[in-house]
């Protein structure tokens, strides 16, 4: 009997790694539901991310039972269309829907994560797409790398697929108003069958990640330190370090790289998502040659200024920290994981993807609070060390 | 900061609150002081936070100014008095953003609850100290003009292309230009300061939990000690000066523009709603107005050459019913969002500064009694007939 029970509880554990996670949070909009849906890319190379990102807009653009003008209509009526991005930790899809309309959300999220239509004329039509689209500054900086999409063919979009579109991988956050809180269980049932099992024999693409060349003058300046995860201890110090680099008009890169030495006019401090974690990062964006010259001695600005950081430094950075996260302050250092910005649900969903938790943000603003100023200078200067001998354009 | 109203979210995305005006929500107390300028305070319990919004118009300014000055008063206007305002003010919690637009200067400072009354201390020390405008920190400011204009992203390049091109100097933007701004002296920047920022162009609102009748108080004060111009700020109508139907700039994409009318005219939420229901119809559209009670221009662009020119040729009669339901329904939904929470501060504040208020219930009822034949004729306005084209290459 013992040996039963114990055999069940591994059952259920084994069940509840392989449930996709859904929640459904109250919603003040009594007329409508935010939906929000992410699905965790779990590492790989080039041609894998290549992959993951044709499978998100095929998606997007067709679907089994639902194509772009049925998405878009409903959506639209819900007052905020359908959107996909895909993100180095996965890919995201976000929209609202009508109360009225509610009945279609589990199968849009089944039709989007099992039934992307998938054919070679769709795909040669979005690679032809991909290749053609203009990039913002900071998605340059966000995604700097060259991705071999005209090597994929449909088998590998299939196998990909197969890959991704396990319950494991998939999280949602719903926002509705109480009558509609089924709508999680509705969503949890539609995604827990797979309509193919995961490949046994799949392995990353072993080559190593390229530097896109841009043709234009606008470069953005990157460097990216190791990823951590959000419930990891590292987390804490390093949002208070990215608040002290960059967060605000008093931070070191405002101070440093704008008014010091006046090489961009914008400049920022962010995590950047990756399928580990969150990478702290740095961006200097500007159309000015001498690029080689402000790479070399903008971090060793930064840590100059750094070995002399001040007591009044740190006030500030914990000060402005609290207000970003307490009371929804802009120059949030998250602000770079999306395009939907700092939507709460997708924060949900990405933080569930990564530690199995919500963020909790007081505890967040508790633990920079508690941060001793030898502390957080000891992280800051291993940080600007880690940006110095990881910069990925060496 | 340079800004303009992105409307892009209005088409496509970010409508996350449905937010309704009704009686249970607080309103803005208005008045209108003796010298001028004007004092609206909302006592919100649920402000997470306190904004400041301070505006200036810049009504006749661009005959006494050289380009690019009233930007560069901005960038130096953060450095107050005795310099590292902006670290005081985030060492209190706070956070300062100015931006210059054709017709207006906004101050924007947030400040904790607990704090707000120190928001009238760095806004005097703002718009009256000159103490940090050091030859070198005017200099520097410049170079950072000049980067900032390098950065520019194509829907600001093809709004400048639009405005410059239809009403010439009168429409230039007010980033600068930078043999102009390089000629742009202290004096200049004193005389722009004492013109730009006095009473009778100015509007100060402040949205907080703290009681209403405080925040008028303080801002009554506030508002006496700022001087009084005696130049004339009223709002003369640009001059439209197209010479050419087609009009370039340096980037990707491309746009279709026209002449959209000042915020009192019902024109103007028939032209919003045209160029909104076009911009609904292509993948990656946007939409760039300046709101101001002046007329301006509109421009619907997209990052993909041609997307948005293919749409508006194609329309015919059969398109103009359908459109208007989607162009009626995006414009609401975009006066919801623009106009309430944060974002309806800022706007409402630059109207006032300008001389009209205005409120979300006021506009939304503007917007639901939109004719259709009106809605036609504002369609047929971003026809290559009516209107322009702007191309990147």
């Amino acid at each position: 009997m013992i040996l039963g029970l114990v055999a069940l509880s591994v059952l259920m554990r084994l069940n509840a790694q392989n449930q996709p996670s859904v929640e459904a949070v109250p919603s003040k909009d009594q007329s409508a539901i935010t939906v929000d849906l992410f699905v965790r890319f779990r590492g790989g190379g080039p041609f894998d991310y290549a992959i993951q990102e044709c499978i998100g807009k095929l998606a997007f653009q067709d679907t089994r039972d639902y194509g772009y003008a049925t998405l878009r209509e409903l959506t639209d009526r819900g007052g905020q269309r359908i959107e996909e991005e895909s993100t180095p930790a996965g890919i995201h899809f976000w929209f609202k829907i009508l109360d009225a309309d509610a009945s279609n959300v589990a199968p849009i999220c089944r039709n989007l994560v099992y039934h992307p239509v998938l054919d070679d004329s769709s795909l040669k039509a979005v690679v032809g797409e991909f290749k053609s689209r203009r990039w913002t500054s900071l998605q340059k900086a966000v995604w700097p790398w060259k991705l071999p999409y005209t090597d994929i063919r449909l088998y590998d979009l299939k196998q990909g697929l197969a890959r991704l579109a396990q319950p494991k991988n998939l999280f949602v956050t719903l926002a509705c108003s109480g009558p509609y809180a089924y709508l999680a269980s509705d969503v949890r049932s539609a995604l827990e069958r797979p309509t193919s099992s995961e490949p046994v024999d799949w392995k990353p693409d072993p080559l190593p990640f390229e530097k896109k060349k841009w043709n234009d003058s606008e470069l953005p300046i990157s460097w990216q330190g190791p990823s951590s995860l959000p419930n990891s201890k590292e987390f804490a110090t390093n949002y208070l370090s990215l608040m002290i680099l960059g967060g605000g008009k008093g931070s070191l890169i405002w101070q440093s790289w704008r008014l010091h030495q006046r090489w961009s006019y914008y400049q920022e401090a962010d995590f950047i998502s990756t399928s580990l974690g969150l990478a702290p990062s740095l961006f200097l964006f500007t159309n000015q040659t001498g690029e080689v010259t402000v790479r070399t001695e903008a971090i060793a600005d930064l840590e100059q200024l750094a070995s002399h950081l001040t007591e009044q430094d740190l006030a500030r950075a914990k000060a402005f920290s609290q207000s970003v996260l307490l009371r929804g302050f802009g120059m949030n250092p998250l602000h770079a994981l999306s395009k939907s910005g700092l939507d709460p649900l997708f924060l949900d969903n990405l933080w569930r993807s990564l530690c199995g938790n919500d963020p909790d943000w007081g505890d967040l603003d508790r633990q920079i609070q508690s941060i001793s100023t030898a502390a957080a200078k000891a992280n800051l200067l291993q940080l600007l060390h880690n940006f110095s001998s990881l910069d990925p354009k060496k | 900061m340079i800004a303009s109203i992105p409307l892009l979210a209005a088409i496509s995305a970010c409508f996350s609150e449905r937010i309704q005006e009704s009686k249970v929500v607080p309103q803005y107390a208005v008045e209108q002081e003796s010298n001028k300028s004007w004092a609206m305070a909302k006592s919100n319990p649920e402000a997470a936070f306190t904004t400041f919004h301070l505006d200036f118009n810049a009504f006749g300014l661009s005959k006494q100014s050289k380009s690019g000055c009233r930007h560069l008063l901005e960038h130096l206007l953060a450095y107050g008095e005795h310099g590292k305002l902006e670290f005081r003010l985030e060492s209190e919690g706070g956070f300062l953003l100015l931006r210059t637009y054709r017709d207006d200067l906004d101050i924007q400072i947030d400040l904790p609850n607990s704090r707000w009354k120190d928001g009238f201390g760095f806004l005097n020390e703002l718009v009256t100290s000159q103490a940090e405008w050091s030859p070198q920190n005017i200099e520097g400011e410049k170079q950072t003009i000049a980067l900032e204009k390098g950065l520019l992203s194509d829907q600001r390049k093809a709004s400048i292309a639009a405005w410059q091109g239809t009403f010439g100097d009168q429409g230039a933007d007010p980033v600068g230009n930078l043999q102009d701004l390089g000629r742009v002296t202290l004096t200049n920047l004193s005389n722009l300061a004492s013109t730009q920022l006095t009473a009778d162009r100015a509007a100060l609102s402040i949205v907080s939990s703290a009681p209403q009748a405080e925040m008028m108080d303080l801002e009554r004060g506030f508002l006496s000690r700022l001087p009084v111009s005696p130049v004339d700020g009223e709002p003369n109508p640009r001059k439209i000066q197209i010479t050419k139907k087609s009009l370039s700039y340096r980037g990707g994409g491309s746009a279709r523009a026209c002449v959209i009318a000042g915020m009192d005219s019902s024109s103007w939420y028939t032209t919003l709603a045209a160029a909104l229901a076009i911009a609904g119809e292509c993948k990656g559209a946007y939409v760039d107005i300046e709101p101001s009670v002046r007329q301006g221009v509109i421009v619907v662009g997209s990052e993909s050459t041609g997307e948005v020119e293919k749409e508006i040729d194609s329309l015919d009669k059969n398109d103009t019913a359908r459109l208007f339901i989607v162009g009626r329904h995006l414009l609401q939904q975009y006066l919801r969002l623009e106009w309430s929470g944060q974002a309806g501060q800022q706007i409402r504040t630059m109207l006032m500064s300008q001389g009209q208020e205005t409120s979300l219930p006021f506009l939304l009822d503007r917007a639901k009694r939109m004719s259709l034949d009106d809605f036609a004729t504002s369609l047929r306005m971003f026809s290559l007939e009516n209107g322009w084209e702007i191309v990147g290459s």
